[in-house]
């Protein structure tokens, strides 16, 4: 390793070394273990610390050798085999150790790349953390600081005028400066990025056309892929703006915990689930369409939906709803408990009308129709090897209500609930959900799929459900809820006998209706899903919503970049170059001559006060106190003089009596007045 | 002419850096992957932020800097005065010439504060005779994060003549003009005119010639009577002029040398007192007079700029104040040796350089 022979050189160092261990930080610790860790980057860091082995190589290469494998096969006799994953990251252990020591000319830059790529490996393989890569942006920026200064002082031979050099601790904290703008800017960036059209987001296209083509009875402009990426779901397409407005009728508020459905999903995959075929018949009634008979026992509730823009294309009902009215050009299909309107059908508000009733008895059978509709078909290739070993272990059994809510109670104990898509080694989103090592981790899709699959092995019939669930007081009508994209949810329906389809929802009660981390943030439209944030803690929510709109920060960017392009004239630099004893006699002759605009007489570009005196003379104008100020201005401006009580009493005075100048035509007029009489 | 202007461009970090941030952005919206999109604003932030805050008014950046002689390939320190006329410091700047720091290195401005002069000495060495009327400073700065290089070019209208490099001369060139010089006839350190007597002041003659002090005791004008060596003149005719047939642009190392030992001569013959009266034969004959260091200075800003010249005759004319003169030195810097003006001149010239390549 070179000598550190300036305080730069240390920082530069020390950075570098900050880099590779964040990097190795955030690869995770059960592929990686610190046996492993150590094996691979050790012996390299070893043969960094020994500069003179250069003039050695075959020996340098015979050793280097020797001790990796001794230091491999310590480790595997320690922490056993590496899975294929972790030992193809371990490949940029050594290069990043050797170079993290070595620190010749151009290692510093080796050594930021390949510890970005440990770190990106590491971030693939064990998730997201912020503070890691808060870490290791702070050591990445110092990094680069200290080599930019470094290369200067190279170029420059270390000459610099009085021999001053930056010290370390300022170096430090512009470093740190420049760290916290970069990670606001790497958020906006990923940000923006995500608001692209992406191609691949784009695929439910050409699907939606295949399945158009096999279900004919399908109409035009239904979503129907539900794809656990993190970018499917009806909603989908939705900006983060408000979509219904639900108000209770007969004087009833609308509770907090409804669901309202506007689409479902039967046709399983891994990946994506599909809506499957629909029988969809056009009612010929506007008024009332009535999906079954309410029940008997059951008190019956009526909603008024407002439909905003976004959801203008969606029906949405509440489970148990018995009749629709004032919807035109409704489509239905009874056995799916499916609504949608014709594609010409004006967007009104409609009345929907439910029955709020409780869970079915345990022992309640499914509905034997569920199979005829498809309701308990898995996934063409599906391994259910996997699965059965989780559902043995949960001791899924019993009837169709007990076996969901095991289910339930198995998956909020193996998984956890983040608005970040699965991440792991598996090619599928649903079995990095829930077979990944380490931190399993998803969202209300990923829960709703896995448990509807779970079901379905266990003979269930089931369906995914996705709408809106929670909402939020309107500020305006105590009555009503407002939903938006952000309520966007998704959970499982079961259909039983007499009952219909009976909401389960497998996602923790606490983070329901937080939605999936669309490209539009569910948060964007600062509306929260607990009733509006009347608290300090709701406000800051909501700023902090409104701060991450990607929109905003979009705009941000531009506007930053905008402004970093703007030419800028050299006129700013007489202005800032203006000392300081100046700026009050300039501001006060501004104040002067602003009252002369007024009255008529504009300073035109370049003309002197001199020249400007001439010419309020020549139209007989030049009041002595005017004269006097001038004087008194350009002795301050070019005489050197100080700016002295009295030299401020003789520029107020003139601006009083600038203020008090007609304007020019007024005393023209008046002049041409007095000469005529 | 060149003009005070700025430009960014990547450095070879950044090149990079946007590349792969441009492949992962491109990964991040083909993919639509997650992981992609934060590799990619990892890599683009640092770019953005290091374009945003990169310096843009290096060019309003003012350097003082005076008039200067020196010789080619001589080294010099060139002391500064930096004044950066912008609302916000200039940080790590390097700062160099390119033009007479090819083999010097830059000098390193750790901080240049608004509207504070700050004084700066570069070695420098000017490798190519010239004169030029602007010099040209290079600020150049890679901070914040050196992924980007902010580039001012400073244009400072000054002069820098760069003569030729002094050739050292022969001993029997040096011999032949002290045999020449005659003795003094004051005998005195002062040179030119010196005080001798005093004498009635005349109504018609200068009154700037009164004694006043002697006029005040005398209680009439009385006026100084000087007394002293007349200056010797010598010439010298320096021949720019190539033979006729032969292109410009050969013989330049001859040119070169003569054009050394033209300055050496010069400098020689002035530490002893000599006047010279100096004939240019360029493309249009020069003439000047060398009586003192302006003068002197004046004709080596001359060779500073002399080129060779195609031949072309001269009046004949022209050399006959030469040929009155006690004594005359002739340079063939255009390598024409036969040059008929030379054979017609009178045998008290000597040919410098005649023999030297």
């Amino acid at each position: 390793m070179k000598a550190l022979t300036s305080s730069t050189e240390r920082v530069a160092a020390w950075s570098l070394l900050g880099c590779a261990t964040f990097a190795l930080v955030s690869l995770p610790g059960k592929d990686l273990p610190w046996p492993w860790l150590l094996a691979f980057t050790l012996p390299a860091a070893v043969l960094g610390r020994l500069p003179e082995l250069a003039r050695w190589p075959i020996r340098r290469a015979l050793l280097g050798m020797v001790l990796q494998a001794a230091a491999c096969l310590a480790a595997l006799h320690d922490a056993g085999t590496l899975s294929r994953p972790a030992a193809l990251a371990c490949t940029i252990l050594p290069p990043l150790a050797y170079v993290a020591i070595r620190r010749r000319d151009a290692d510093a830059a080796l050594g930021l790349f390949l510890s970005f790529c440990v770190l990106l490996v590491g971030t693939i393989l064990g998730g997201f953390d912020p503070l890691v890569i808060g870490g290791y942006g702070l050591c990445a920026c110092a990094v680069l600081r200290s080599e930019s200064l470094l290369t200067a002082l190279r170029h420059a031979r270390h000459r610099t005028p009085g021999g001053q050099a930056p010290r370390s601790g300022a170096l430090l904290g512009s470093a740190v400066s420049v760290t916290l703008v970069c990670l606001l800017c790497a958020i906006a960036i990923e940000r923006t990025i995500r608001l692209l059209p992406s191609p691949s987001r784009a695929d439910s296209s050409p699907n939606f056309a295949d399945a158009s083509q096999k279900n004919n009875n399908r109409s035009v402009g239904l979503d129907d892929s539900f794809i656990l990426d993190g970018s499917g779901g009806v909603l989908s397409d939705l900006h983060g703006e408000q979509l219904v407005r639900v108000r209770a009728e007969l004087g009833e508020t609308v509770p907090s915990d409804l669901y309202l459905r506007s689409g479902f999903f039967a046709q399983p995959d891994l990946d994506r689930w599909l809506i499957g075929p629909l029988g969809l018949a056009q009612t010929n009634s506007v008024k009332a369409h009535q999906l079954h008979r309410p029940l008997p026992n059951a008190k019956e509730h009526w909603l008024e939906i407002e439909r905003f823009a976004g959801a203008s294309k969606f029906v949405l009902t509440p489970p148990g709803t018995f009749e629709v009215r004032d919807l035109a050009q409704l489509l239905v299909d009874p056995d799916r408990e499916f609504l949608r309107q014709g594609p010409n059908a004006p967007p009104d508000t409609y009345l929907t009308g439910y029955q709020d009733l409780p869970l079915p008895p345990l022992d309640l059978p499914v509905d034997p129709r569920g199979e005829a509709l498809g309701l308990t078909s898995l996934p063409a290739d599906f391994d259910a090897a996997p699965f059965t070993t989780l559902l043995a272990r949960w001791r899924v059994r019993g009837t169709p209500l007990q076996i969901a809510e095991r289910i339930a109670q198995g998956l909020a104990r193996h998984c956890r609930y983040d608005r970040i898509d699965p991440v792991g080694p598996y090619a599928h989103a649903i079995e990095n959900f829930l077979f990944a090592d380490g931190d399993r981790h998803g969202y209300c899709m990923h829960f709703a799929s896995a448990a509807a699959l779970m079901l379905r092995m266990n003979g269930v019939p089931c369906r995914i459900g996705v709408g809106l669930y929670g909402g939020v007081q309107d500020p305006s009508d105590s009555d009503a809820r407002l939903y938006g994209s952000q309520h966007a949810h998704a959970w499982v329906e079961i259909p039983f006998v007499g009952r219909g389809y009976v909401v389960f929802d497998p996602t923790p009660s606490e983070q329901r209706g937080q939605g999936a981390p669309t490209p539009t943030d569910p948060g964007d439209a600062g509306l929260d899903a607990d009733g509006g944030g009347g608290n300090f803690l709701g406000t800051l929510r909501k700023l902090g919503a409104f701060l991450s709109q990607p929109w905003l920060l979009l705009g941000v960017l531009v506007v930053v970049l905008a402004t970093t392009l703007r030419p800028r004239h050299r006129s700013e630099r007489t202005e800032s170059g203006m000392p300081a004893q100046l700026r009050t006699p300039r501001r006060l002759l501004g104040r002067i001559l602003r009252e002369l605009a007024r009255a008529g007489h504009v300073r035109q570009r370049r003309q002197t006060l001199e020249m400007f005196g001439r010419e309020l003379a020549s139209h007989d104008r030049l009041l002595p106190e005017l004269q006097a100020a001038f004087a008194a201005y350009q002795e301050v401006r070019f005489g050197g003089r100080d700016f002295d009580p009295p030299r401020q009493v003789v520029l107020a005075r003139a601006l009083d009596a600038a203020a008090a100048l007609v304007p020019l035509e007024s005393a023209q007029d008046a002049r041409r007045v007095s000469r005529t009489s | 002419m060149a003009a005070t202007h700025h430009n960014i461009e990547l450095t070879h970090r950044g090149r990079v850096l946007a590349l792969l941030a441009g492949l992962a952005a491109a990964a991040a919206w083909l993919g639509d992957d997650a992981n992609a999109r934060i590799a990619a604003a990892l890599l683009a932030a640092p770019l953005l932020v290091d374009f945003v805050k990169k310096q843009r008014h290096l060019h309003h950046t003012e350097i003082g800097v005076g008039k200067r002689f020196t010789a080619v390939g001589a080294a010099f320190t060139e002391r500064l005065e930096l004044t950066h006329r912008s609302p916000r410091p200039a940080r790590e700047c390097l700062l160099f010439e390119p033009r007479t720091m090819r083999v010097e290195p830059p000098i390193l401005l750790p901080a240049l504060q608004p509207h504070q002069p700050l004084r700066a000495s570069m070695r420098q060495r000017s490798l190519v005779r010239s004169h030029v009327l602007e010099r040209v400073f290079v600020l150049t700065s890679t901070w914040p994060l050196g992924l980007f290089r902010s580039r001012a070019v400073v244009v400072v209208p000054t002069e820098l003549i760069t003569l030729p490099a002094a050739v050292p001369l022969r001993a029997e060139l040096k011999n032949a003009i002290a045999e020449r010089e005659a003795a003094h006839l004051v005998r005195t350190n002062v040179r030119g005119a010196e005080f001798h007597s005093l004498r009635e002041h005349q109504p018609d003659e200068d009154a700037r010639g009164v004694h006043a002090l002697r006029s005040a005791t005398a209680g009439t004008l009385v006026r100084r009577v000087l007394r002293g060596s007349l200056p010797r003149i010598a010439g010298v005719v320096l021949d720019l002029r190539r033979p006729p047939g032969r292109r410009l642009d050969q013989g330049i190392r001859r040119f070169e040398w003569s054009l050394g030992i033209c300055v050496s001569l010069i400098t020689h013959l002035r530490e002893h007192g000599i006047d010279l009266q100096v004939l240019v034969l360029d493309s249009e004959p020069t003439r000047l007079m060398v009586r003192s260091p302006r003068d002197q200075n004046d004709f080596f800003t001359l060779l500073a700029e002399a080129s060779p010249a195609p031949h072309r005759a001269v009046p004949e004319e022209i050399f006959d104040e030469l040929q009155r003169l006690e004594h005359c030195f002739w340079i063939p810097a255009g390598s024409f040796l036969a040059a008929p003006e030379f054979a017609a001149m009178p045998g008290t010239v000597t040919l410098v350089g005649e023999d030297s390549e």
